[in-house]
């Protein structure tokens, strides 16, 4: 098997899981926000109402597909499709399990190996903005336009945050390559040796940031819709609405996952190293290739229950906590988590010095 | 099996054809485009099928810089200025004189084309693999920390020159009250 096929298989894999997750988050928040405030939520559809993903589905291509007369038809067009893209495309560099042994071959459980995963996660993520700044303008509308403006302001304010973190997660790790980062948080005698640990501060900025990048409540100001109706998606309808749906929440999935592989160990199972996992397998008389398949199988679990804890984080927060107003959101962005950034950079510099003399 | 092996495998050249084909694609569309949004939207793309060629061609570390801050940043403040500025179409088009802009615009291009059909001899030909000579992220790291550290911190002046300037001529126009 060569190693473009196996990137191939991994990709349809990922894709299919992605586009199948999203759904099921759909349901999930909404009986999760049925829950916490004490209500039923859609439980009519199917048992429990887990069928009411499929009738939303259907009633969104049902629908009618309008285009506003004096919008920009073609950026019209093109904004649903660039809010989806992006967030799929990121996922093709985070790997979700160690490696798989095919034949005297070990197969890395990623899409794309790359040296520079971290790099090329930020700039797809950038890409964000433009899907929603065309989407705000094309539409023609004013409401869609402040949204936009204040999502594209918002999102540019935060990227600076995220960005001062990285530095200093990469003074920690020496590395932009995902898998190695991953690969030095695996083994720990006492504490799992996880980014968390080792960088608090990142970790907390990280996470507030993930929010505001992904629009989501207490950051949601761009979709507002006391103020705004529903922001720069406000002309959309159908399956084009759909579609900006659909990339929240792969975005979402993104930035839960971008967390995990940075802090929380990314596929690792707590204070098990592959190796023992392995080895183990190996001792109940498994092939080597069975081995590491249950191995990796036994990783992405890990994976996934870590992202879904960030999944229901996002939940969680948005029912609990109120919208912010629009300057306290760039005083937190600009006055706090910037200053504090730099202040961890230094910190880290300083110990990352002490620790090599 | 053989040939779906064969099919992914030739994908790369394939990718860089399609890569290539938009870049300039899109780089047309700057040019010809009357619509100022076109443009700033279609050297979003030109700037993208840039970055697509060097991941076809195995650069991630060169592709993921030109998308972040060129196709990323640049490009995106690009598409947010022209949008605001709410610049209409037809301005563009009745310039006097573009005659001898054509020409000229003509002459740096044929100029360009020449040089590079010049140079094509002095790529290495065969079918070697060439991704053994690409820098590493720290490798250029090093690079910059060393051999260039002085147009490094030169640029990062200039940088910082240009922010400066760029604040001093926003607030150029309020009185001396109102700055504070």
């Amino acid at each position: 098997m060569s190693a473009e096929l196996w990137s191939a298989i991994v990709a349809i894999a990922l894709g299919v899981a992605v586009l199948t997750g999203v759904p099921l988050m759909v349901i999930v928040e909404r009986r999760g926000s049925a829950w916490m405030q004490r209500r039923s939520g859609p439980n009519r559809v199917g048992p429990w109402g887990l069928m009411q993903p499929m009738a939303d589905a259907i009633k969104f291509v049902f629908k009618e597909e309008n285009v506003p007369a004096k919008a920009h038809k073609i950026l019209f067009l093109l904004a649903p499709a660039l809010a989806v893209i992006p967030p799929l495309i990121s996922f093709t560099v985070i790997p979700l399990a160690g490696s798989i042994n095919l034949e005297g071959v070990e197969f890395p459980v990623q899409v794309a190996n790359m040296s520079v995963g971290l790099l090329f996660l930020l700039a797809i993520n950038s890409m964000h903005v433009f899907s929603v700044l065309t989407a705000g303008w094309a539409s023609n509308n004013k409401f869609s336009l402040m949204g936009a403006l204040r999502a594209s302001s918002q999102m540019i304010s935060y990227e600076i945050a995220i960005g001062i973190c990285i530095v200093a997660l990469v003074i920690t790790y020496g590395t932009l390559d995902l898998r190695e980062i991953v690969k030095l948080q695996e083994a720990g005698s006492s504490l799992p040796a996880w980014g968390m640990f080792m960088q608090p501060l990142s970790f907390f900025i990280l996470w507030v940031c993930a929010f505001a990048e992904t629009n989501r409540l207490p950051f949601d100001l761009p979709e507002g819709e006391s103020e705004l109706v529903a922001g720069y998606h406000t002309e959309y309808s159908g399956m084009k609405f759909a579609l900006f749906f659909m990339g929240e929440y792969a975005a979402m999935f993104v930035a839960s996952a971008f967390l995990t592989t940075l802090f929380l160990g990314g596929y690792n199972v707590p204070f098990l190293s592959e190796e023992t996992i392995r080895n183990f397998f190996i001792a109940k008389e498994m092939t080597l290739t069975m081995a590491s398949a249950a191995t990796c199988a036994l990783q992405v679990v890990s994976f996934a229950v870590k992202v879904l804890f960030f999944m229901w984080f996002y939940v969680w927060i948005r029912w609990t906590l109120p919208r912010f107003r629009y300057d306290q959101l760039m005083h937190l962005g600009w006055k706090v988590l910037l200053p504090l950034g730099v202040l961890n950079i230094f910190i880290t510099m300083i110990v990352s010095y002490l620790r090599s003399v | 099996m053989n040939q779906a092996t064969d099919l992914i495998a030739g994908a790369p050249t394939v990718f860089m054809w399609v890569a290539s084909f938009f870049a300039i694609f899109f780089a047309l569309i700057v040019f010809v485009s009357s619509n100022p949004i076109s443009c700033a939207v279609a050297l979003m793309g030109t700037l993208f099928s840039t970055a697509a060629l060097y991941f076809s061609l195995g650069n991630f570390f060169v592709g993921a810089i030109q998308i972040l801050v060129y196709a990323g940043a640049i490009a995106v403040l690009f598409v947010f200025i022209v949008m605001l500025l709410d610049l209409k179409p037809q301005k563009l088009k009745n310039l006097p004189g573009r005659f001898p802009y054509f020409i000229f615009s003509g002459l740096v291009a044929g100029l360009l084309a020449l040089f590079l059909f010049r140079t094509i001899d002095l790529v290495p030909k065969g079918t070697e693999d060439t991704s053994a000579s690409l820098l590493s992220a720290t490798q250029y790291a090093q690079y910059f920390l060393s051999q260039y550290q002085v147009p490094f911190q030169a640029a990062g002046l200039l940088v910082f020159g240009a922010i400066l300037g760029a604040i001093v001529l926003a607030r150029g126009h309020l009185g001396k009250k109102e700055r504070s």
